[in-house]
């Protein structure tokens, strides 16, 4: 398989019929949306195909020791991704304690980063900010108990944002996915991904929406009082999140990670047959796939209104479902989460050992195939957004399994030194284009590295030629006609 | 008559018109790996002297009007292969329209991308021909992957014994040792360095077709690039002069 233009419009027409609904009122009146959030608890079981606008606080927590955790005295091996996935589990297990309370707090994972979404007390900024950090709080004591009942490291970094944000439901059963877009989501990430010291950190808009005396100066930089952190934390009693950890620490069962090679195409591994102890591993190069701008864009769709915020729901959704087509139907890959406004997944080539050179090629046709299905998407959408597409890719071995407690909603997990990766180098792409990482570069063969080179996404039809792809016309003219070599003549003059 | 054989060969992606006994006219729209279409070329034919030689009707309009990258000659014809042009007749002209097709879907490549397809282009000038017969060597010593990746990519084991080449007299220094090569007598025993000499080594050829490709660029020196690619010669010789 691989990209056709015909079959990509066909299906971007397809997506434009699954738009999610917007209400009219959306922007003035969302407290009608903010019940029905609160009511739906846990992310993933908000109504599928409505957006609202979610007013609350954003918390993002980022696990800091999960990429020394990745390999083993330098490289990654079965055991190493055992013991990755054992540390993901337990922190997923306690994390999901979050989810079942009855205050509607809705909590999300992807890879070492936990992602909270904070609505009550509704309309109360500072009394929201204060749960988040509560919340924060009781998750670095349960982290730091389960680290010394485990025997894993267990630092966390928080970042909290407040503000509105978009929220979608897209998906089916074990693919199901939620996004919140906008500014408060981003920031609170960034601001947990900015660095490698634990703690919990407020954005500038948070702090000035915090209740008086949360922060104070200290050493030139603003951070959260101690006082206010400890009457926060004992504040919240959390029961359910308590009653968790003693479990998690007491537990001596640890669910055992089994790999076997799947069966390629990786598309076919479908994530509700995937537990511990029936998890797929083999060589993959992962692709993180960002809209570059779109934060922006949606920021300036919710200050614009209902129209706005209509075309920009429109816009992200037939993107994203584009984005999954093309890697799953057209190169044969697996999406492992959709995360905000962008998409991870994996694809992967050798039926029997593992085939570097041909993951890596494959994985930036695809991304190409994606650049022009991207295009397609803006025309049929019509839109001048100033919105690109940001894509990285890494290679490495790469587990793929569910974790955690919920079952149905158990969740869909690829972690590794190449997943980790493919999302650091898209973040190091200023704008639009595509980069690998350090091991895909290496793995790469030439003609592949040359047009990665250039820093550029091109057509899929460009990339094919210069690729040499087999489904390229000018690739099978050579092939069959040596002589159809475009030759300079020497200079007659 | 040359015209008359390309005239019966008339691909379904062109429409040909006679414009007179040594002129024609050729519109054309292609198709690309995703099933999308190029843009249309709108090309014109002239079968002068022995030649059958194409341009852009109004120069520069889709094409530069000069590119050696784009395999563009100074006075605005195409190069479609090596003597593309020569000897077009009933039993050739089919072949004739396949060099087209190819170089038309290579422009639209080219015009994204800034580069040529890898594997789609002969040396320029002279080196063509050596490009040939060092291609040619280079599969009776089972080194063709290698061949190709000293052209186009300056890596591999190729490219790597050119270091020891004697610039002075363009053969490889120690003419009693084992080619670098890898070349082998019938019996499996490797041949040496000399021996390799009198069969043609694509080391050796190598070298030779890098010096036709520099005397190539010095021929164009003074010429304009058009800065549509992302490597060219012409660039590096205005910056420098
Ligand atoms: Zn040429
Ligand atoms: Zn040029
Ligand atoms: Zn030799």
């Amino acid at each position: 398989m691989s990209w056709n233009a015909d079959r990509a419009k066909t299906r971007i027409r397809e997506h434009l019929k699954t738009v999610p609904a917007v209400d009219s009122n959306i922007a003035l009146d969302s407290a009608q949306a903010q019940t029905t959030v609160r009511k739906s608890g846990l992310i993933g079981r908000l109504p599928i195909r409505q957006a609202f606008l979610v007013e609350g606080v954003h918390l993002y927590g980022q696990l800091l020791d999960f990429d020394g955790l990745v390999a083993e005295g330098g490289s990654e091996t079965e055991g190493s991704h055992r013991r990755l996935l054992r540390f993901l589990n337990m922190h997923y297990r306690v994390w999901d304690a979050v989810v079942d309370n009855d205050d509607g707090d809705r909590v999300d994972y992807h890879g070492a980063r936990l992602h909270a979404v904070i609505t009550s007390p509704a309309g109360d900024a500072a009394a929201q900010i204060t749960r988040a950090v509560a919340l924060a709080g009781k998750l670095s004591e349960a982290a730091e108990r389960l680290g010394q009942a485990h025997g894993f490291p267990s630092r966390i970094r928080f970042g909290i944002d407040h503000g509105r944000c978009l929220a979608m439901t897209t998906g089916r059963s074990h693919e199901k996915d939620t996004l919140f877009l906008g500014r408060p989501a981003n920031h609170a990430a960034k601001l947990a991904a900015a660095e490698d010291e634990a703690g919990i950190f407020l954005t500038e808009t948070a702090q000035q929406r915090a209740r008086p005396g949360a922060v104070r100066k200290s050493a030139g930089r603003t951070v959260l009082d101690e006082t206010y952190i400890r009457d926060a934390v004992g504040s919240f009693a959390f029961d359910s999140l308590e009653r968790r950890v003693d479990e998690v620490a007491q537990d001596a069962v640890e669910p055992i990670f089994r790999f076997k090679r799947p069966e390629l195409p990786l598309a076919s591994v479908k994530f509700a047959d995937l537990s511990p102890a029936n998890s797929v591993r083999m060589g993959m190069a992962s692709i993180f796939a960002d809209i570059d701008g779109f934060t922006d864009f949606v920021d300036q769709a919710i200050e614009g209104g209902a129209v706005e915020i209509t075309k920009a729901v429109r816009t992200v959704h037939v993107i994203r479902e584009e984005l999954n087509s093309v890697l799953n139907d057209d190169f044969g890959g697996k999406r492992v989460r959709f995360v905000g406004d962008c998409i991870q997944g994996c694809v992967a080539e050798g039926e029997r050992t593992d085939d570097g050179p041909g993951s890596v090629r494959q994985a930036v046709i695809c991304a190409n195939g994606m650049r022009s299905s991207f295009d397609l998407c803006l025309d049929a959408v019509d839109s001048d957004a100033a919105i690109g597409l940001a894509i990285g890719v890494e290679y490495g071995p790469t587990p793929m399994t569910r974790l955690g407690y919920r079952g149905d909603d158990s969740v869909r997990c690829a972690a590794s030194r190449a997943t980790i990766n493919a999302e650091r180098t898209q973040q190091s792409i200023e704008g639009s284009g595509i980069r690998l990482g350090v091991v895909a570069q290496q793995v790469a063969d030439a003609a592949v590295r040359r047009i990665i080179a250039t820093g550029r996404l091109m057509s899929f039809d460009t990339a094919s030629d210069l690729l040499g792809a087999s489904q390229s016309p000018a690739v099978q003219i050579m092939r069959s006609e040596p002589a159809a070599r475009s030759h300079a003549a020497r200079s007659k003059r | 008559m040359a015209l008359d054989a390309i005239a019966d060969t008339v691909p379904p992606w062109a429409e040909f018109r006679r414009i007179g006994t040594r002129a024609a006219e050729v519109d054309a729209v292609l198709v690309r790996s995703s099933g999308a279409f190029t843009r249309l070329f709108e090309l014109e034919v002239l079968h002068l002297a022995a030649e059958v030689t194409v341009y852009e009707r109004v120069r520069g309009k889709t094409l530069p009007t000069f590119c050696p990258e784009r395999h563009i000659n100074a006075d605005g014809s195409f190069c479609l292969g090596l003597r593309a042009g020569q000897g077009i007749n009933s039993a050739t002209a089919a072949t004739w329209w396949t060099k087209l097709h190819a170089f038309l879907l290579c422009q639209e490549t080219a015009a994204e991308a800034g580069l040529w397809p890898s594997g789609a282009q002969l040396s320029h000038g002279d080196a063509g021909d050596i490009e040939l017969l060092a291609e040619q060597a280079a599969a009776e010593t089972g080194a063709s992957a290698a061949y190709r990746d000293a052209v186009e990519f300056d890596i591999g084991p190729i490219a790597a014994g050119l270091s020891r080449i004697n610039k002075a007299t363009g053969r490889l220094r120690n003419g009693r040792s084992p080619c670098l090569c890898g070349r082998k007598h019938r019996t499996g025993k490797p041949l040496l360095r000399r021996e390799c000499q009198c069969l043609g080594c694509p080391i050796e050829l190598e070298f030779e077709r890098r010096a036709a490709v520099d005397r190539f660029w010095r021929s164009m020196s003074g010429l304009q690039c058009c800065g549509t690619m992302l490597e060219c010669r012409l660039k590096a010789i205005a910056r420098s002069s």
